[in-house]
């Protein structure tokens, strides 16, 4: 679909409308990679011998490879709206290993109607797909501009 | 700089959001969507993802430090292409059920027109034995590249 293409079919707008789900695994090269590019080099993100040694046991994954998750889905359902007015406010609950399988979900919880436009909030959180524990959790929100104004994600 | 002072202002450095960088930052994370190149808009995450990093360096945070929540707010997109800095201010750390918290808010602007860009607010769970005085910057300029 052509990035000029109207979102006002794709976005939810509705309080209760779920968001489009986004997924992916966690894997070793993933958080090398996550590492490369964002500078945060915390030994707990690649060193087994530091990792073993702390609460977590084990490498993990950057929270803000997982919180991508988060921003993904957003930017998947609202397009040029979340990339520039998006709101995000999220707690780091758990930790996500190499070998978990992330799924982000989330669900519109407000609507307001300002001078702005209309601003809808979602509820978000980031669940591990193998034991259902709640990586992230939190809320998105972000005007929505006239519905032939904005530009869909894909 | 000493940073153990709350409110101090902390450079974090200047850079540009490349198409480079944020083709490597969308293939670090998974994120297939043509948006951002078609449109020319980065991911605010990106640039959030970018101070964090910076703060690790700049702060000498300890090891084991353990980033717990997370504010982001987008002022107005990313531009591809566009130069753009970033500062941080400290709150002073707080204690919490035998944990120590230290929160940095920040920002990061386009440099040319001095657009404001993201906002940001960063805490990060601390090992209790480290005193606020230890989080001094490695270095006192900012890092530019």
């Amino acid at each position: 679909m052509a990035a000029e293409a109207v979102i006002d079919s794709l976005s939810p707008r509705e309080v209760g409308d779920t968001l489009p789900p986004a997924r992916r695994a966690i894997t070793r090269q993933a958080i090398d990679a996550y590492r490369a590019a964002s500078g945060d080099n915390n030994p707990l993100h690649y060193d087994d011998e530091f990792a073993a040694a702390t609460q977590f046991g084990d490498v993990i994954a950057h929270g803000m490879l997982t919180l991508a998750l988060v921003t993904e889905m957003m930017t998947r359902a609202y397009g040029s709206d979340w990339l520039s007015s998006g709101n995000l406010r999220v707690r780091f609950r758990a930790p996500a290993y190499p070998g978990d399988l992330l799924e982000a979900a989330g669900r519109l919880a407000k609507r307001e109607f300002t001078d702005n436009g209309l601003i809808v909030t979602c509820n978000v959180e980031v669940r591990n797909a193998h034991n259902g524990s709640r990586i992230i959790t939190g809320s998105a929100s972000v005007t929505l501009s006239p519905p032939t104004q904005g530009v869909a994600a894909e | 700089m000493d940073c153990s002072v709350p409110h101090t202002k902390i450079s974090l450095g200047a850079w540009e959001i490349t198409v480079d960088a944020v083709e490597q930052y969308l293939a670090a994370v998974g994120d297939k969507l043509p948006i951002y190149l078609a449109s020319g808009a980065a991911p605010p995450l990106m640039l959030a993802a970018r101070v964090v990093g910076r703060l690790l360096e700049r702060l000498a945070l300890p090891d084991g430090a353990v980033h717990n929540l997370q504010d982001v707010a987008t002022l107005n997109a990313p531009r591809i292409g566009a130069p753009v800095s970033a500062e941080a201010q400290l709150e002073p750390a707080r204690e919490r059920g035998g944990m120590r918290f230290l929160t940095v808010n920040f920002t990061v602007t386009e440099d040319e027109g001095g657009l404001i860009l993201i906002q940001g607010r960063t805490t990060i769970l601390l090992p209790t034995d480290l005193r606020p005085a230890d989080l001094l910057p490695t270095d006192t300029g900012p890092t530019d590249d």
